[in-house]
């Protein structure tokens, strides 16, 4: 390898002062006492031998390599066991340690296979390590092979498990439960017959979840990338950010080759990350094949009508052709004809041309983000309480909370970076409540389980949290200090929530949670001391997701439980950059930073920078620019890496929304349901070749490089500005860096960014408001960012979405482990090997009475439409509601979806329809 | 970690226990009035092997291992000469017959490179060989190791193996076997140094004190031992002190 791995210190850093020195070969280190031998030995710069330590491991203490020799204490200690005293003196490489790690090096040569593959590549510690002791080869001569040399275990589609390689370090074992605490792997037999084991069977039928830190950890190639051992070793490294979920893993692109020619050897996550600190999911890890999979589409095509075949044109051509039709478009209809969306996958200077593109080429805020169909009550909501649309902590502070509320959420699918964090917290002691209608993971896994699992019915998300505030201040639990210091508007909502009809007792016929348990775990959240909520789409998308949102606030401000580690709203954000996307100004009614159009002091900034008048009103939302292509007036649409045919609701409605329209253009990686009904498509660029920012879930800015150039021959950044030229409206940047540069300079909460400082900081979180800040990990701290937090009465108001003797079923959706939104990447990958298709989970007594069975071919039916998936029996769910992801274009889940929609924001009510669903086809039965 | 009933919790064993009512009944004075030295109070040794009077026996710290072994044992069972007591428990050390006038106390054990241990006493006749016997050592150790240290569970695998080409004898030339005694004398440190625990630190004890008081027993023409049989028998001596 020509670059150098990140430093591993073998074991974690202790909290505290540096109050213990100790001298180690003569180098005097400070250290806070408990620290390991090991660890201030590294950080002295003095390497000690080891193998079974790695420091994001708890020391193990098994190897036997890393012994010392310290005055006053007799025999040869190991290292990585050894705390740190005041006044120790250490010694690491007396003649006695050389003979016993000689000694052992040897004993372990004994067992390695002298053919090891990982030896011969590079990739093989234990070889390195033995060279480096100056022991080639052991004078044992086995009479019997090792007892673990069984044949490899290559089920898993991503990595290989070689017992013939393992040294039974149990770095596997370890990283299994204290990294990703998932306790697939163990130990089997005792003694020399000690064997890893993926519970008896192999890995892919195992509890294993590929995260792959099992990989990372594996210091021989007993556990290796697939990848690795058909490519070989990496040649160079890039660090970049990945483009799945909103965790924003930090990684390190391992890769051979240059330029073009630049090929992806591995993902390793970066220990330097700071929302993930080295561990990440089978997609960020593993699902990255999509990026270079013969789908993708590599020159830019159009079609006179949507009925004929694409033909490649040159980008001149295509472009002309976008520039062109638009302003027809608008000569025709009116300068409001035409609008765009941006990309919550693309980064935020990507998405910040864009809406720029919209606002100054276009002359109108015809700017919506898919956002819209995800987060954007969280903005509305927090904005209106906090005075900010984000989440309030970082990731880290869950990591001080006692008490974690977690609504309409399953981290351990959707945000399996996040869900292993807060599983490490909840091993360690703190409570957990779930308020799901489905039994997710996290209420009962190993070594994790819920206190209270509150099955709420979808739909009642309001009336669930104004029954807890309701307990919270009726039984005197409030802050009432906090709420006098820090709030407004406190006694009406006191008023408010204290009537009857919030009651645990009142609202428990419509939610479904006991009131009993409520009640005990609303006192439970109360007493905290420090109690953090986290919640999903499963509280966004609902036609009262905004009032939820507040619903939250109300109860983290009356509870005092912002402003501090441990506690806080925080929104689990679906993808790597919708809090990136939202930030820049996707809004129809919102520049960048969140402020909205009609302030004049704001639109003249961009006014005075671009030379173009900005429109006062706010544009069209999507749902708008729909209804309007229906009506005749919005005629072209530019949709940047998002399948809104696919996405949105009521496929058959934003479908002949599409067809109606003059000019569609969709920009992305690969074919999709939206460009069956476009008229231009523009090849866009993986994250592997993205060069930029994305801004993840706590408000932490990364860095996204690319490991290669872009591979359609243009940036997507660069065809943005080239059709807002072609459309007379100059946009030119030599670079990214420039885009952010000009970022910085119109946004407060951005001031302070710029590209070599997130180089040379890693990351930052916003605001950073200049450039003598670092960021802000945590929000709200000694005032809120509107001053006085805001308390908003929450009344419940019924959706009009009910279940009826047609429709008796309430049907919600969500999201698997192995894939990602709409599966345009993730169906492009092996992941398809754990989800090949979309699954609709019945209870049993709903399932019985309907004769339906497991593996049934089903039809869901809504007042909507009727799509066909197949059934799986399961009690996860409780009876009356049904569940399905949507991972999978042929399930169509968002045929039956509704036009509900969020009251303030017109998030779609994605997660209730009222359905019924009945056998299609009993022949499929097996 | 937590005590019993998440309250502290002192952890002993039985001999320690059967301590107490003595203690309690006559006074610490009269306890610690047993013993020499440093090694105050009473052992309980488990007398076993090939001894005519086995069993318990609990005395002060002090008398000789010869006492134990002819005075309370009887000598041995066959009626053949003592050629050599292990003591201390399956891992610890060997003494030749003509060291047995060590005092059973910690400190005095320890000068004549022996231990204590739990004060088991195996006695072994002339037709011991204690080749064997080292094998044992390591055999029970891989059978007891419980594998997450390198020393313990891949060294007593290795130190069997050792131990059998040495017992093979015919098959390899004295060059050969001086590095196989060379290669087990450097197992020993490697696993007295490395071990995570006392079960492979201490493994090397019976096998470095066989090698020291009975070489001759490492340098057998192969079948030259008085029959097969004797070292199953032996090690059912082993067994039965165990039991």
């Amino acid at each position: 390898m020509s670059f150098e791995p990140e430093r591993d210190f073998g074991t974690p850093a202790v909290a505290g002062d540096p109050t213990a020195t100790v001298a180690i070969d003569g180098a005097a280190i400070a250290v806070p006492p408990g620290t390991s031998v090991l660890r201030a030995a590294a950080l002295a710069g003095v390497d000690i031998p080891r193998l079974c330590a790695t420091d994001s491991l708890a020391a193990f203490g098994s190897c036997r390599l890393c012994l010392v020799e310290i005055d006053g204490l007799p025999g040869t200690p190991a290292s990585c066991t050894t705390p740190c005293v005041d006044g120790m003196t250490v010694h690491t490489a007396t003649e006695t340690l050389a003979a016993v790690r000689s000694g052992v090096m040897e004993l372990y040569l004994s067992e390695h296979p002298i053919d090891c593959a990982g030896c011969a590549r590079g990739s093989c510690e234990l070889g390195a390590l033995a060279r480096a002791l100056g022991v080639t080869e052991s004078r044992y001569r086995p009479a019997q092979p090792a007892p673990s040399a069984e044949a490899p275990d290559e089920s898993n589609p991503y990595f290989v498990f070689d017992p013939a390689a393992c040294i039974l370090c149990s770095r596997c074992v370890r990283a299994c439960a204290e990294v990703q605490g998932t306790f697939a792997l163990t130990i089997a037999g005792r003694g020399p017959q000690s064997m890893v084991s993926a519970g008896g069977t192999d890995f892919l039928s195992s509890e294993c979840v590929s995260c792959g830190a099992c990989v990372q950890a594996c210091p021989t190639s007993a556990l290796q990338e697939t990848s690795l051992v058909e490519l070989g070793m990496p040649t160079r490294a890039v660090d970049t950010t990945c483009a799945y979920c909103g965790v924003g893993c930090s990684f390190r692109a391992e890769v051979q080759g240059e330029g073009a020619d630049t090929r992806v050897v591995r993902m390793v996550p970066s220990r330097a990350g700071r929302a993930n600190e080295g561990h990440s999911c089978v997609k960020g890890r593993f699902a990255i094949g999509y990026a270079d999979h013969p789908d993708r589409v590599m020159a830019p095509m159009v079609r006179d009508t949507i009925d004929d075949d694409w033909r490649a044109v040159s980008w001149e051509h295509a472009i002309a052709r976008v520039a062109d039709g638009f302003r027809t478009l608008q000569t025709a209809y009116g300068p409001g004809a035409i609008g765009g969306i941006s990309s919550s996958r693309c980064t935020n200077e990507e998405v910040y041309v864009v809406q720029k593109m919209v606002r100054a080429a276009f002359g109108n805020n015809n700017i919506d983000t898919c956002a819209r169909v995800c987060h954007s009550p969280t903005g509305y909501g927090l904005g209106q309480t906090f005075g900010t649309s984000a989440g309030t902590q970082d990731f880290a502070s869950v990591d001080d909370a006692d008490v974690v509320l977690l609504i309409g959420a399953n981290p351990t699918d959707a945000h399996p970076v996040f869900a292993s964090r807060l599983k490490r917290r909840l091993r360690a002691g703190a409570q957990l409540i779930v308020a799901d209608p489905r039994r997710i993971d996290l209420v009962r896994s190993p070594h994790v389980e819920a206190v209270h699992h509150l099955p709420v019915r979808p739909g009642t998300n309001v009336a669930f949290v104004n029954a807890v505030a309701h307990v919270v201040v009726t039984e005197g639990l409030a802050d009432l200090t906090f709420l006098d210091a820090r709030c407004q508007d406190v006694a009406a909502y006191l008023e408010f929530i204290a009537g009857e009809e919030h009651s645990p007792e009142a609202t428990g016929a419509v939610t479904g949670i006991p009131a009993a348990d409520l009640r005990a775990a609303a006192r439970l959240f109360a007493a905290g001391p420090r109690s953090a909520i986290y919640y999903g789409l499963g509280v966004t998308e609902h036609s009262q997701g905004s009032t939820m949102v507040m619903g939250m606030a109300n109860l983290a401000m009356i509870t005092g439980m912002i402003g501090r580690p441990g506690v806080g709203v925080n929104p689990l954000r679906g993808q790597n950059n919708v809090q990136g996307s939202c930030d820049m100004g996707s809004f129809p009614h919102e520049l960048p930073g969140y402020r909205h159009v009609s302030r004049p002091e704001v639109r003249a900034i961009y006014e005075h920078l671009w030379g173009v008048p900005i429109q006062p009103e706010p544009g069209l939302r999507i749902p708008n620019m729909l209804d309007a292509a229906l009506g005749g007036s919005f005629r072209g649409l530019y949709v940047q890496g998002e399948d809104i045919a696919q996405s949105d609701p009521n496929t058959t409605h934003v479908v002949a929304a599409l067809r109606a329209m003059d000019l569609v253009v969709v920009h992305d990686l690969f074919l999709n349901e939206t460009s069956r009904s476009a008229h231009v498509f523009l090849p866009g660029s993986s994250f592997l070749e993205k060069d930029g920012t994305f801004t993840n879930a706590e408000r932490r800015i990364n860095r996204v490089r690319p490991v290669m150039p872009s591979r359609v021959g243009k940036d997507e950044w660069q065809v943005v500005c080239e059709i807002a030229t072609a459309m007379g409206f100059a946009m030119d940047y030599a670079h990214p860096r420039e885009i952010m540069a000009e970022i910085a300079a119109t946004t407060p909460t951005f001031a302070g960014v710029s590209f070599a400082r997130l180089d040379a900081l890693g990351s930052m979180q916003w605001p950073v408001p200049d450039r003598d800040s670092t960021g802000t990990p945590i929000m709200h701290v000694d005032a809120f960012v509107r001053g006085r937090g805001r308390l908003v009465p929450t009344p419940y108001v019924p959706t009009t979405e009910r279940t009826s003797r047609r429709f008796p079923l309430l049907l919600t959706t969500g999201r698997i482990l192995s894939h990602y939104n709409v599966g345009a990447q993730t169906r492009r990958t092996p992941n398809t090997t754990w989800h090949p298709a979309d699954l609709l989970e019945i209870h049993p007594a709903d399932a019985d009475l309907r004769g339906i069975r497991s593996g049934d071919r089903v039809e869901l039916a809504s007042r909507v439409g009727a799509t066909w998936l197949l059934a799986q029996v399961s009690e996860r769910v409780p009876p009356g509601v049904v569940y399905t992801t949507f991972h999978h274009p042929e399930t169509g889940a968002n045929v039956v979806t509704t036009d509900n929609s969020d009251w303030a924001t017109q998030c779609p009510e994605y997660k209730v329809t009222a359905v019924e669903v009945t056998v299609a086809n009993a022949g499929a039965r097996r | 970690m937590r005590g019993l009933f998440d309250r502290p919790t002192v952890v002993n064993n039985v001999l320690t226990l059967a301590s107490v009512p003595a203690i309690l009944a006559d006074g610490p004075a009269a306890y610690a009035a047993h013993g020499t030295g440093r090694s105050r109070g009473t052992q309980v040794f488990q007398l076993g092997g090939n001894v005519l009077r086995g069993g318990l026996v609990e005395v002060g710290f002090g008398m000789t291992l010869r006492e134990l072994v002819e005075d309370f044992g009887g000598g041995t069972r066959s009626g053949r000469p003592v050629r050599a007591v292990q003591i201390g428990g399956p891992l610890g050390g060997y003494l030749p017959a003509d060291r047995l006038d060590v005092p059973l106390d910690y400190e005095a054990l320890a000068a004549a490179g022996a231990m204590l241990g739990h004060g088991g006493v195996v006695v072994h006749d002339d037709t011991v060989d204690l080749a064997r016997m080292a094998r044992f050592a390591m055999e029970f150790c891989a059978k007891e190791s419980c594998g997450k240290c390198t020393p313990c569970r891949i060294g007593s695998r290795r130190g069997v193996e050792i131990l059998d080409r040495v017992l093979a004898g015919d098959r390899f030339t004295d060059s050969a076997r001086d590095a196989d005694l060379l290669l087990l004398q450097d197992l020993c440190t490697t696993m007295e140094r490395g071990s995570l625990c006392a079960m492979g630190g201490l493994t090397p004890l019976p096998v470095r004190t066989a090698l020291r008081w009975f070489p001759e027993d490492f340098r057998r023409p192969p079948h030259a031992d008085p029959g097969d049989s004797a070292p199953q028998a032996h090690q059912a001596d082993h067994d039965r002190a165990r039991r």
